[in-house]
């Protein structure tokens, strides 16, 4: 298992489907402390995403992901180091621009963050607002493109027969579908998605990194997307970055001739006292291979 | 190895077993016993200790003779039109008084909130606007605004506008900083400005709870609104004075009734429409797998595959998920029983409103005339030097907390047990809950200065009265608080009681009143804070306190002691406020 080690980490190159001439996200040296510094997040963490590419982050709780992934849409800014998205340098963005880079980076919260007393159709139109000018109290306030649009951004999260529903009438699966269809609506370029599947059961979690990877796949969306759970991280990436207590302790491209070993590996890296590895394997081995 | 250092621990410190003397339960303690050393004081002060009481019922004879003469009550039918006009208005003076408090209100509370504003200096000047029109009580702005614009509706409307600002404002700005940020930060994540952010992300969270407030402030302002008219701010609280001015004694009794009939209407009207708005209970449906996504479930932990092949699938164009026909999709919401019902009630109240300001026939040119007055006149209540502070003030202001205190504790005495009959774990049988309840539900719609004005014509004017009026008040207001509270107990610890053999009412002391026992004293607490702003406008109608001189101040337009008096009642009231919210949170 060991000798696997070197020959996966420290690989920086990505599945050669596309070739981008630009990196969608460059983050360098960054570093993030909280509680004046007695807390730290991100300890020098460097990497870099071509477009197009499907970046899973995986890591243990409290490993930084979270952490990370608010970075690249400015609601943190670095201590040290510095994050440039769409060639844009975060933290030097003023409220105007960082409003409107926002709108090209979407965002998928682990919690859904829609507002559960709107309908579902309302939650994706509320993707638009940053195209649009000035608030909207209702549904009927946007044009009819724009409903239209949401609409077909509903059909393809398979939610557009629940559109005048009220999303907190919904199961979790089809308010995280919710989500992702909001973000659909924002038309970005990235998508940022944390730990998007962590609240809901394993199926369902199935079915909804499905659906968001292939959807962003269609548009040409860049995905980075945080997770826990390796065994979901193998199936939805074409890289893998492993983070531990704030460091990237593993880079490696997934494609099919990653061998059960290599995946040992990946496990290995995450966790070296290896408290949850024996839970990993469990997964790992139920699932199909 | 963990449960024998625990069993250490419980060795070593067998005093842990109750709770620890902190000094935070000391508070707690001297607190709660430095107040009931008052109520004692404040019943002696009001003069309802046992001399006081054989004082009423040596004047018995007189006040039969005083009550006999109210009964019959009766509305005479030549002042029909007057009185369904003067009716009619009260209800306008309410109605849109309490919109104009929520237009304002609402602003404010938004304004002070601290997740929505951050600059520390326009809080804090929301915050007190908030906290004064909060301590000072709708009658004072009723006296203040007839002199500025004139008797009429006018006064009252505005009144009852400024002053349900603090109430609201207060409670936006709870509901404000308590929204779930996480919606927010989604809104805000799509790169919506501030301005969308505060109606998708923060406001679609809290029209539930403002929807539930407003009518909360409705309800009470259907209740205040029929007095203000004693000062001359318009409505049936003139036409009252008029014949408590004129010993009409059965006419009186029967403007009283009118007015608590109204107000039985009007709390219902709040309730059935609270009920359409609010009452579905929000359930989540449980979740069900859809079954257009499992043609994609199956192989997820296959490395790579499915992603390859969709990156395949993608670049040889195949058709993506299939969209359905345009054709059959709505593009406006459906017409449900729900959104029927919630445009209905939203165009009444609209249609309300209207009536509301254009009936009263307000004219725009006494609005402009009377707001161009406002400065000088503020300027004039502003007193140059101490000079207006008399003995007669000081004393007053000690009997206005001696009513409040007094009714308080009076309401506590007869509340505690009610309640228990009033709720439906402990009431013995059904019917006694159900008698008990409407009871309750009367006693509470009816205001306590219409009560001080029966009484004031039956026992005579002073603080005892006033305290047994605002007690009668108080009563109401704190059963329901207390009796909800009962209901809520949980029924797990009384049917561990009940099982050991105990009856009913061992069962309600042992079971249930060390649970609700915190919320008692809690309610007890905010109880004592509405008594005493009630106790400072009681002397307006001859119940006591420093109502009196506020009133004659205003009639003899000494305005500096009017503004001295008026700034007496908001320290006093803020005061109280400060202290019960302190004590409660040490409480909780
Ligand atoms: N706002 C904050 N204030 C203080 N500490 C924070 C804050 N946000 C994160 N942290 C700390 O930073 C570290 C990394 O947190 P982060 O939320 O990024 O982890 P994570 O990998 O997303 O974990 P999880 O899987 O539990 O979501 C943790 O130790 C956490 O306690
Ligand atoms: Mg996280």
């Amino acid at each position: 298992m060991n000798s696997g080690s070197s020959s996966i980490s420290g690989v920086v190159e990505q599945e050669g489907s596309t070739t981008p001439e630009k990196n969608a996200v460059e983050v360098l040296d960054l570093v993030k402390t909280f509680d004046n510094g007695r807390i730290k997040a991100l300890d020098g963490v460097s990497f870099e995403v071509p477009k197009g590419q499907l970046l899973v982050i995986i890591g243990l709780s409290g490993s930084g992901k979270s952490t990370l992934l608010r970075h690249l849409n400015g609601l943190h800014l670095p201590t040290e180091g510095s994050t440039s998205v769409l060639g844009k340098d975060v933290s030097s963005l003023t409220r105007k621009e960082l409003r409107s880079l926002r709108r090209d980076v979407g965002f998928v919260f682990q919690q859904f963050n829609i507002v559960g007393r709107l309908t579902c159709i309302e939650n994706v139109l509320s993707g638009a607002l940053g195209r649009i000018w000035g608030p909207r109290l209702s549904a009927l306030m946007y044009s009819k493109n724009m409903r239209s649009e949401a609409i077909d951004q509903l059909e393809r999260v398979g939610l557009a027969d629940k559109a005048w529903q009220r999303t907190d009438t919904l199961s979790g699966g089809e308010q995280q579908r919710v989500a992702i269809a909001r973000t659909l609506m924002q038309k970005p370029q990235i998508v940022l998605a944390d730990e998007p599947v962590a609240s809901l059961d394993p199926e369902i979690s199935g079915q909804v990194m499905d659906l968001l990877v292939q959807c962003c796949i269609e548009d040409d969306i860049t995905v980075l997307c945080s997770l826990h759970q390796v065994d979901l991280a193998l199936g939805w990436a074409n890289r893998l970055i492993g983070l531990r207590s704030g460091k990237i302790v593993l880079d490696t491209p997934v494609d099919e001739s990653l061998s059960q070993d290599d995946v040992m590996v990946v496990y290995q890296q995450l966790d070296p006292e290896g408290d949850k590895t024996g839970e990993y394997l469990e997964t790992f081995e139920d699932s199909p291979s | 190895m963990n449960s024998s250092n625990l069993g250490k621990i419980k060795v070593s410190h067998p005093e842990k077993v109750s709770k620890p003397w902190t000094l935070q339960r000391g508070q707690i303690w001297f607190s709660l016993l430095a107040i009931f050393g008052l109520f004692v004081w404040s019943i002696s002060r009001v003069d309802l200790s046992v001399g006081g009481i054989v004082e009423i019922f040596e004047g018995w004879p007189e006040t039969r003779n005083l009550l006999s003469r109210m009964v019959p009550p009766f509305i005479p039918s030549e002042d029909f039109t007057v009185i369904t006009k003067a009716a009619l208005d009260t209800f306008f003076i309410a109605f849109a008084g309490t919109a104009l408090g929520i237009v304002l209100g609402v602003p404010l509370g938004l304004l002070s909130a601290r997740n929505l504003m951050p600059f520390a200096p326009v809080r804090a000047l929301a915050r007190a606007i908030i906290v004064f029109s909060r301590a000072t009580p709708a009658l004072v702005f009723a006296i203040c605004f007839v002199r500025l614009y004139g008797i009429g509706v006018l006064p009252g409307l505005l009144a009852i506008g400024i002053h349900s600002i603090g109430m609201i404002g207060k409670l936006i700005t709870d509901a404000a900083e308590e929204i779930d940020p996480g919606p927010r930060e989604g809104v805000v994540a799509t790169g919506a400005g501030p301005l969308q952010d505060l109606y998708t992300g923060v406001w679609s969270q809290m029209v539930p709870t403002v929807i539930s407030i407003s009518l909360y402030r409705l309800e009470i302002d259907f209740r205040s609104a029929p007095i203000l008219g004693w000062v001359g701010a318009g409505g049936i609280g003139l036409i009252l004075r008029g014949y408590a001015g004129s010993l009409r004694y059965q006419e009186m009794l029967g403007i009283t009734i009118l007015i608590v009939v109204l107000v039985i209407l009007l709390e219902i009207l709040s309730a059935i429409t609270r009920h359409a708005l609010l009452g579905k209970t929000e359930t989540k449906l449980p979740g069900k797998p859809s079954k257009f996504l499992d043609l994609f479930f199956g192989d997820q932990a296959r490395p790579g595959k499915k992603v390859a092949d969709w990156m395949i699938s993608k670049s040889s164009n195949e058709p993506k998920l299939k969209t359905r026909n345009h054709a059959d999709r709505t593009l406006t919401p459906p017409w449900t029983r729900e959104r029927v019902k919630v445009n209905s009630v939203g165009l009444i109240f609209f249609i309300l409103l209207i009536f509301s300001i254009v009936i009263p026939d307000i004219a725009a040119s006494k609005i402009v005339n009377g707001s161009q007055k406002l400065p000088s006149f503020i300027a004039r209540l502003t007193p140059n030097d101490w000079s207006w502070f008399t003995d007669r003030i000081f004393s007053d202001m000690v009997d206005t907390i001696a009513i409040g205190l007094a009714a308080t504790g009076i309401a506590l005495l007869f509340a505690v047990p009610f309640s228990f009959l009033a709720a439906s774990n402990t009431a013995p049988g059904r019917l006694v809950y159900l008698i008990s309840r409407f009871f309750m539900l009367l006693v509470r719609c009816v205001p306590e200065l219409v009560v001080a004005v029966v009484f004031v014509a039956a026992i005579g004017p002073g603080p005892k009265t006033g305290t047994l009026a605002l007690a009668i008040g108080m009563f109401g207001f704190i059963t329901k608080l207390f009796a909800d509270s009962i209901e809520e107990a949980r029924q797990g610890i009384r049917d561990g009681v009940n099982s050991t053999g105990a009856n009913r009412l061992q069962e309600s002391v042992t079971g249930v009143l060390p649970q609700v026992a915190p919320s008692m004293v809690s309610n007890s607490l905010y109880l004592l804070d509405v008594a005493i702003r009630s106790s400072t406008i009681l002397g307006i109608v001859g119940g006591g306190g420093i109502g009196f001189l506020l009133m004659s101040a205003a009639k003899r337009l000494y305005f500096e002691t009017l503004g001295g008096i008026i700034f007496c009642i908001f320290v006093v009231v803020y005061l109280v406020e400060i202290i019960a919210t302190w004590i409660r949170r040490k409480i909780i």
